[in-house]
C-alpha cells in the first residue's frame, strides 16, 4: 500500500488548554505531529525514549512523545513548554533556569522544564533526590545536571516565598 | 515499515478478533516503549493503551491489568503491602519517569526479552497469566509463558491480566539489578522471596533475568533452602546453586563470566537482605 | 568577584542571563531543524554494511522510479576528474577534500570524496536520496541494489600496520597522507634534549602502557542540515556546525561552487563538543539540493550519529619516566599509537595535543613525544572536547601517580614539586610546531605567563579533604571490607585557541541611542560564547548586556572567524570583540571631547555616560551618539581582528572520591572536586557549568562510555540505550573552585575553560581506584569486570 491509500485520522486533543484538531496518519509519532503543527519546543534526539528531549505532559504526566503514536493521544490533554510563559513574563522555573546557568545549549531544556513542572505540581517542595529522579529520563550532555537541579530547588523555594 | 492502520478496539475480544482477521502483520500497541523502538513497524496496530489497565484486589489474589503502567503499579499500595515492596522496588530501578508513565507490565512480559525487569519479581510471586484467545480465555503460570529470546507462548493472543496469589503474611522479598547506570536495561536482575518460620526457611523463590534465553527460576536453590535454617552457609550454598542454573551469553553489556559470577553475588545479597542482613 | 588588582568590572564577572536565554527556555525556534523551508525534501543516506568493500555494481533505477523520489546520488554522479575541474557536463567532479574544519590549508589529509565506490567503514556513504517524505526516502534506500566486493578489513592500528595488511587509502588521488601504503595517516616525533641520556641518569625508570577507548560526543541535537537555493540562486545551508567559515570553504571545494555563492548559517546548536567541527553531512545535503534544486533537510539518526559520524581517537600510549628518588623528573617519554579510523580528519592535530598539552605541565629536562595515527576500518576519529588531551592526561597522570608511589611520596606533594610555575617555559610546543628541528637546543620555549596550578593543587586538596581521606581510607581498606574507598587526583593543562592560527574578527555598529549591534563569526555551541563576548563589549562601552545585540555565525553578515574549537571562543573571539569595542569607544570619546571641550585622555566612559572627572563635566552616551548620527552624520562602526601568537594554558587539579563494591566491581563517584585556573571568569555560572558538564562527560569516559564493534566492524551500540552517558541520578557531589589568575594576553585577563574539565576525571578516578583496591587498571573504561579482574575475583 502506498502513502496515498492510507486513511488519515482526525485527531482531537487539547494542547496547552486549547482545543485542536489535526489530520494525521496512523503511523505518525506524537512528536512528529507536534513539531509539524508548530510546537517546536518539542525536540527529538533519538526516537528511542532515551534522551527525553521530546518530553511533553500527557494529562499532567511526563512522557516521551517519540514513543507514542499520535493516534493514541486521541482526546487527551497535552502541555508543552509553549504554555509556560505568560506573554513576555517567564515562568518561575524558566527564570530559575536562567539565573542558575542551567541552560547551556538549551536542547534538553524544554524537556527538563516539563519534567520539573510535573514534579512541582505533585511535590511542591521536593528533595534534591526527588528532583534528580524527575530528571531520570532527561539526558543533558552539557551541564552535568547540577545547575538544572539547583534551579528547580530554587524555583520551589521561590514558590514557597510567594505563597507565604 | 510504516503503520498503515490504527485500530481502537472497545473490548479485549474485539482486539483479538482484529488481530486475527486483519490482513498483514499486526501488533498490539500498549505503551509503545518496545514496539516503537524496533526498526520494523507492523502494518497495523491494535491500541490497547487504557483498555486493560484495571488494578483489583480479589479473593486471595491481586489482579493487574496487562496494560497497567509501571507508575501505577508502583503506586498501588495494596500490592506493596502484600509483596513486601517487591514490585515497587523493581519499578524504582526501571527506565525513567517518562518511560514508567508509558510502559506496561503486559508489554514488558510480552516482549519476552531475557532482561525484562518485571519477569523476575512476577516469577518469584508465582504469577498466573490470563490470556485472551479468539475462542476464549486461558490461564497459565508465568513460568510457562516464555519460550525463548523475544518469544512467548502468545500467538496473536492478548495477555489480559496477571493474577498474583497473595503471599503469606510476613513474606520477605528483594529485587536487585545491575546495569551500567541507573534505569539501564538489566545486565542481570534477581528477585527473591522468603517465607520464614522461626528462623527456618519455609519457602524460597529465586528468579533471575538476563542470564539465560528467558527469565528463569533457580529451582535447585529454592528446593535446597526449603525447610533449612537461614544460616550464612545455607544462603551461600543456594547462591552457588543459582549460579549453576544460569546459561548466560556475552554481549555489549557484560561477559558471560561476569553474569555467572553476579548470579551468585546478587542471589546471596538478595536472600541476605530478605533476612534483614544488610549487605 | 576578585580580579587580580585590575579595575572593578560592571558586566564582566557577573551572573547575567545568557543573551539567547529567553529563546531557549521558551522553546522558540532556535535550532537548525526549527527552520524548515517550503517544499523541503527529506534527504537520507545509505550506509555501507561492510567495513571494507568496493562497489562492483550499483543499480538505483528502482529507487529512482519510486513516486516521490527526486534524486538518488552515487559515486557515478561524481565522476573522476578527467578534464579540468569545473567541467560543465557533470554535476560534480571528483575532488579529494577533508571534512575536518580547520584553517586553510588544512593540516588534514585530503582523503575524502563526496561519494566513492570504495567503502572504508560500516556506515560509510554509499548513496544519498532526496524524497518527499521520510517514508519514501526510507523505501528508496531499500530499493537501491548494490553488489559489493568485500575486502579484508582491519580494526586496530596494530593490525593495520602489519605488512600485507589491506591498504585502506590506495586510491591514487588522495593527498597529504603520510604513508598510505602502510596505512599511516599522520605522525610526529619530537624531542627536547635527550631522553635516553635522561633515563641513564635516572635512579628509577618506570614504563607502562595505557589505553583510552573510543567514545562519542553524544550531543543531544543530532547532526542536522537544511540547504536550499535562495531567491538569488545562492546556496544557503542552515546547519549545526562549529565552523561556519571553514564549512563554507570546504563546501565550495566539494561542490565546485565559488565561496561567494554559499551562505552558511549556524543557528543555536544543541551541543557540539567537537563533533560538529567537521562537515559530517552538509556536503551531501547541499549536493542533494544542487541535484534537485529543492530545499533538502538531512538529519542523521541517532544510530548513524553515534556510529558513523565522529568519535574520540582511541589511543594506546606507552609512557616511560625516569626520575630521582627525591622526586625530580629527569626524562618523560610518551609514544602513542592512534586509531584514526577510516579517514584522516583531525588525525594530524588531535594526537599532537596529546603530547604538547600534557608533557609541558611538568618540569622535566628531557622529553620525547611520538605518535603515529593509523587508518582502520572503523568510524572516523575526529575532534572531541579536549582534542587529544584527555588520552594523554589519562596516561601521564596515572604514570605520575605510579612515580609518586614508587618513591613513597604523596601524589599531591609530588605534583607540587614537579609541575610548572608562572615564568617557566614550554619547550615542547615550539618543537612540535616547527617539526624537523626537534633536538636542536636553540629553539626558544614559549613562556607560561599565568599559572595558578600550585594554588589549584593546594585549594583542591583542601576542599576534597585529601590528606585526611588519603590516610583514613587506607586504614579502612586494610581489613578488605566489601565497599572499598579511594581518593585520587590529577592535574591538567589545556590551551586557549591554537597559537598563530586561530583568527577572529568582530564588527560593532553603534546605534544612535548608544546601543550596539555586534557581529561576530564565533560559533556559540551552547557554551555561552555569544553571551561572554557580549559581556566584554558591554563592559568596554559602559552598556547593559541587553544593549549589545548579537548577530553571530552567519557567513553573509559577520566577519570571518575560525570557529568554535580549542576552547577558543572567549579568548580569541573575545579579544577581537574587545579590540573592536575599544575602537568604538575611542570614537565616542573623541566626539565627546570636542563637545565637552576637554582632552580626550581625561574622559571616561562608564554606565551610559562620558565623564570628565577633572572638569566635572559629563554627557550622556546618547547625547554623544545622537550628535554623531544627526549632526556629524557619521556611522560609528569598527571591525577588529585578533590572532593570538600564544595559546595560554589554563590549569586545573581534580580530585575524585569513590567507593568500589569489591564483589560487583561497580564504582560510585561520591564527590568530585575541580580547582581550575582559567584567568578572569567573565560569567561565573556559565564557567561553573562548563566545569560540571565537562566532568560529567569525563566521568562517562572513565566509567561507562565506549563504542564497541564486533569482529566484522559492526557497531554493537544500537543507540543511546547501549551508549550510556551519565544521568542526573548518578552524579557525584560537585565542588568547583575558580582560582582566578590574570592572563595578560586575554580580554580582561581571561583564558579558556571549556575543555580542561574533561581531562581529569578518568585519571583521577583511575588513581582513586588504585588507592581503593591496590591494583591499577590501565584500560578505560573502568568497567566492573576490569575492576574484578584487578581484584583477582574473576
Ligand atoms: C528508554 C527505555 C528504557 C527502558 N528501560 C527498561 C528497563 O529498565 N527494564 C525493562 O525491563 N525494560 C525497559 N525498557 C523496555 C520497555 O519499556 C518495557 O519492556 C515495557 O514494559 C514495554 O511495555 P509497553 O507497554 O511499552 O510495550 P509495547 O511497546 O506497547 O509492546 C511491546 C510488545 O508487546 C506486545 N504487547 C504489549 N502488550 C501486550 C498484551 N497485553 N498482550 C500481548 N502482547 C502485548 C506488543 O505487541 C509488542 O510486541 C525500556 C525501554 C526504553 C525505551
Ligand atoms: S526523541 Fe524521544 S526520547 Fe529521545
Ligand atoms: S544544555 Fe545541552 S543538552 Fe542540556
Amino acid at each position: 500500500m502506498s502513502l496515498r491509500t492510507r486513511e488519515t485520522i482526525k485527531l482531537k486533543l487539547k494542547i496547552n488548554g486549547e482545543d485542536n484538531c489535526f489530520a494525521i496518519l496512523p503511523g505518525d509519532r506524537l512528536s512528529t505531529v507536534l513539531r509539524r503543527e508548530g510546537y517546536l519546543s518539542v525536540k527529538t534526539g533519538c526516537y528511542t525514549g532515551d534522551c527525553g528531549t521530546c518530553t511533553v505532559l500527557l494529562d499532567g504526566q511526563p512522557i516521551v512523545s517519540c514513543l507514542m503514536l499520535a493516534a493514541q493521544a486521541q482526546g487527551s490533554s497535552l502541555t508543552t513548554v509553549e504554555a509556560l510563559a505568560q506573554g513576555s513574563e517567564l515562568h518561575l522555573l524558566q527564570k530559575a533556569f536562567l539565573d542558575e546557568g542551567a541552560v547551556q545549549c538549551g536542547f534538553c531544556t524544554p524537556g527538563m522544564l516539563l519534567s520539573a513542572l510535573a514534579l512541582l505540581r505533585r511535590v511542591p517542595h521536593p528533595s534534591e533526590e526527588q528532583v534528580r529522579e524527575a530528571f531520570s529520563g532527561n539526558l543533558c550532555r552539557c551541564t552535568g545536571y547540577e545547575r538544572p537541579v539547583r534551579a528547580v530547588l530554587k524555583a520551589a523555594a521561590a514558590t514557597e516565598e510567594s505563597s507565604k | 515499515m510504516a503503520v498503515k492502520v490504527f485500530f481502537n478496539p472497545a473490548s479485549p475480544q474485539e482486539a483479538v478478533r482484529l488481530m486475527y482477521e486483519q490482513p498483514g502483520r499486526g501488533a498490539y500497541l500498549a505503551g509503545g516503549t518496545d514496539l516503537l523502538c524496533s526498526p520494523e513497524w507492523p502494518d497495523f496496530v491494535v491500541n490497547i493503551r487504557g483498555l486493560l489497565a484495571t488494578l483489583a484486589q480479589e479473593a486471595g489474589e491481586l489482579v493487574i491489568g496487562a496494560a497497567a503502567t509501571i507508575s501505577r503499579i508502583a503506586a498501588w499500595q495494596a500490592l506493596s503491602e502484600a509483596d513486601d515492596g517487591l514490585m515497587q522496588s523493581c519499578a524504582r530501578g526501571f527506565a525513567s519517569e517518562q518511560i514508567r508513565n508509558m510502559a506496561t507490565v503486559g508489554g514488558n512480559l510480552a516482549s519476552a526479552v531475557p532482561s525484562a525487569d518485571f519477569a523476575t519479581p512476577l516469577l518469584a510471586l508465582e504469577a498466573q497469566c490470563v490470556i485472551q484467545a479468539p475462542e476464549g480465555q486461558r490461564t497459565i503460570p508465568l513460568e510457562g509463558f516464555f519460550a525463548g529470546p523475544h518469544q512467548s507462548v502468545l500467538d496473536r493472543e492478548l495477555l489480559l491480566k496477571i493474577r498474583l496469589p497473595l503471599p503469606s503474611a510476613g513474606v520477605r522479598t528483594e529485587f536487585l539489578k545491575i546495569g551500567r547506570n541507573p534505569g539501564d536495561i538489566a545486565t542481570i536482575n534477581v528477585a527473591t522471596l522468603l517465607e520464614l518460620e522461626c528462623d527456618k526457611i519455609q519457602k524460597a523463590r529465586i528468579a533471575l533475568g538476563a542470564v539465560a534465553p528467558t527469565p528463569i527460576r533457580a529451582y535447585a536453590a529454592e528446593e535446597f533452602l526449603a525447610g533449612k535454617p537461614a544460616s550464612d552457609e545455607n544462603i551461600q550454598r543456594a547462591a552457588d546453586l543459582a549460579r549453576e542454573a544460569v546459561q548466560p551469553i556475552s554481549d555489549q553489556r557484560a561477559s558471560a563470566d561476569y553474569r555467572r559470577q553476579m548470579s551468585m553475588v546478587l542471589t546471596r545479597r538478595a536472600l541476605q537482605r530478605c533476612l534483614g542482613r544488610n549487605q | 568577584m576578585s580580579n587580580s588588582g585590575e579595575q572593578q568590572f560592571r558586566v564582566v564577572g557577573r551572573n547575567l542571563w545568557r543573551v539567547d536565554g529567553r529563546q531557549l527556555v521558551t522553546g522558540a525556534p532556535a535550532f537548525s531543524d526549527d527552520y524548515p523551508q517550503r517544499g523541503m525534501l527529506i534527504g537520507k543516506l545509505l550506509g555501507s554494511p561492510h567495513a571494507h568493500a568496493r562497489i562492483r555494481a550499483i543499480d538505483t533505477s528502482r529507487a529512482q522510479d519510486l513516486p516521490g523520489v527526486h534524486a538518488v546520488l552515487t559515486y557515478k554522479d561524481v565522476p573522476k576528474a578527467r578534464g579540468p575541474i569545473g567541467r560543465r557536463t557533470d554535476l560534480f567532479n571528483r575532488v579529494p577534500y577533508t571534512r575536518a574544519g580547520q584553517d586553510y590549508p588544512e593540516p588534514s589529509p585530503w582523503d575524502y570524496f563526496l561519494l566513492d565506490d570504495k567503502m572504508r567503514h560500516i556506515g560509510d556513504r554509499v548513496a544519498a536520496v532526496a524524497a518527499e517524505s521520510e517514508e519514501v526516502a526510507d523505501q528508496a534506500l531499500k530499493l537501491i541494489q548494490v553488489d559489493y566486493e568485500v575486502l579484508p578489513a582491519v580494526f586496530t592500528p596494530e593490525e593495520a600496520l602489519k605488512t600485507g595488511a589491506p591498504v585502506i587509502h590506495n586510491e591514487p588521488d588522495v593527498i597529504y597522507v603520510k604513508d598510505p601504503q602502510r596505512n599511516v595517516c599522520s605522525g610526529v616525533d619530537v624531542q627536547v634534549r635527550d631522553v635516553q641520556a635522561g633515563f641513564a641518569q635516572a635512579e628509577l625508570v618506570l614504563e607502562h602502557s595505557y589505553y583510552s577507548q573510543r567514545v562519542q560526543h553524544a550531543q543531544m541535537e543530532l547532526h542536522t542540515a537544511i540547504s536550499y537555493f535562495d531567491e538569488h540562486e545562492r546556496l544557503v545551508v542552515i546547519c549545526s556546525t562549529q565552523v561556519p567559515f571553514h564549512l563554507r570553504r570546504q563546501l565550495a571545494r566539494a561542490l565546485g561552487l565559488s565561496i561567494g555563492r554559499i551562505r552558511v548559517i549556524k543557528p543555536r546548536i544543541g551541543g557540539g563538543f567537537g563533533g560538529k567541527q567537521e562537515m559530517v553531512i552538509e556536503d551531501i545535503c547541499a549536493a542533494l539540493t544542487v541535484a534537485t534544486h529543492r530545499p533538502v533537510r538531512l538529519e542523521l539518526s541517532r544510530f548513524e550519529d553515534l556510529t558513523a559520524a565522529r568519535s574520540r581517537h582511541p589511543m594506546r600510549i606507552r609512557v616511560k619516566t625516569g626520575l630521582k628518588r627525591d622526586g625530580t623528573l629527569i626524562a618523560n617519554e610518551m609514544i602513542a599509537l592512534v586509531d584514526a579510523g577510516a579517514y584522516g580528519s583531525h588525525s594530524p592535530t588531535v594526537p599532537t595535543n596529546t603530547g604538547n598539552k600534557n608533557l609541558p605541565r611538568y618540569r622535566c629536562p628531557n622529553v620525547h613525544y611520538q605518535f603515529e595515527a593509523v587508518y582502520t576500518n572503523l568510524p572516523v576519529s575526529g575532534a572531541m572536547r579536549g582534542y587529544g588531551t584527555p588520552q594523554g592526561s589519562f596516561a601521564l597522570e596515572c604514570q605520575m601517580d605510579e612515580a609518586a608511589e614508587a618513591i613513597g611520596m604523596d601524589p599531591v606533594e609530588f605534583r607540587l614539586k614537579t609541575t610548572v610555575r608562572s615564568g617557566d617555559l614550554d619547550e615542547l610546543s615550539p618543537r612540535i610546531y616547527e617539526v624537523g628541528s626537534s633536538d636542536s637546543a636553540e629553539i626558544e620555549g614559549w613562556p607560561i605567563a599565568s599559572c595558578g596550578l600550585q594554588e589549584c593543587l593546594q585549594r583542591g586538596a583542601e576542599a576534597s579533604g585529601w590528606s585526611e581521606k588519603r590516610q583514613a581510607y587506607a586504614a579502612y581498606n586494610a581489613d578488605k571490607p566489601l565497599i572499598r574507598k579511594g581518593i585520587g587526583m590529577a592535574c591538567l593543562s589545556q590551551g586557549s585557541g591554537v597559537a598563530g592560527i586561530d583568527q577572529a574578527n568582530a564588527t560593532i555598529k553603534l546605534n544612535e541611542d548608544g546601543s550596539v549591534i555586534l557581529f561576530i563569526g564565533a560559533a556559540d555551541i551552547g557554551t555561552g560564547g555569544d553571551t561572554v563576548i557580549a559581556q566584554i563589549v558591554a563592559e568596554v562601552l559602559g552598556l547593559d548586556l541587553e544593549e549589545v545585540i548579537v548577530y553571530a555565525a552567519d557567513t553573509d553578515l559577520v566577519p570571518f572567524d575560525s570557529g568554535a574549537y580549542a576552547s577558543s571562543t572567549t579568548y580569541v573571539s573575545g579579544n577581537a570583540a574587545l579590540n573592536a569595542a575599544n575602537r568604538v569607544k575611542a570614537d565616542i570619546l573623541k566626539i565627546a571631547a570636542e563637545l565637552l571641550e576637554v582632552a580626550q585622555a581625561e574622559l571616561r566612559l562608564a554606565d551610559h555616560q562620558v565623564i570628565a572627572a577633572q572638569a566635572d563635566k559629563r554627557l550622556s552616551l546618547q547625547e554623544v551618539t545622537m550628535h554623531a548620527t544627526y549632526v556629524l552624520k557619521e556611522q560609528i562602526e569598527h571591525t577588529a581582528s585578533f590572532v593570538s601568537p600564544v595559546s595560554p594554558p589554563p590549569f586545573a587539579a581534580q580530585f575524585a572520591d569513590i567507593e568500589v563494591d569489591s564483589e560487583t566491581g561497580q564504582i560510585r563517584v561520591v564527590e568530585f572536586v575541580t580547582a581550575v585556573d582559567a584567568g578572569t571568569i567573565v560569567n561565573p555560572p556559565l564557567a561553573i557549568g562548563q566545569v560540571e558538564g565537562g566532568v560529567a562527560m569525563g566521568l562517562g569516559q572513565a566509567l561507562i562510555e565506549e563504542l564497541v564493534f564486533d569482529e566484522r566492524g559492526r557497531p554493537l551500540n544500537k543507540g543511546l540505550i547501549d551508549y550510556k552517558i551519565f544521568k542526573a541520578t548518578q552524579m557525584p557531589k560537585f565542588k568547583t573552585i575558580l582560582v582566578e589568575t590574570y592572563e595578560p594576553t586575554g580580554p580582561f585577563g581571561v583564558k579558556a575553560i571549556a575543555e580542561i574539565p574533561i581531562d581529569g576525571p578518568a585519571p583521577a578516578v583511575a588513581n582513586a581506584l588504585k588507592h581503593a583496591i591496590g591494583t591499577r587498571v590501565f584500560e578505560l573504561p573502568l568497567t566492573p569486570e576490569r575492576v574484578l579482574r584487578a581484584l583477582d575475583k574473576m
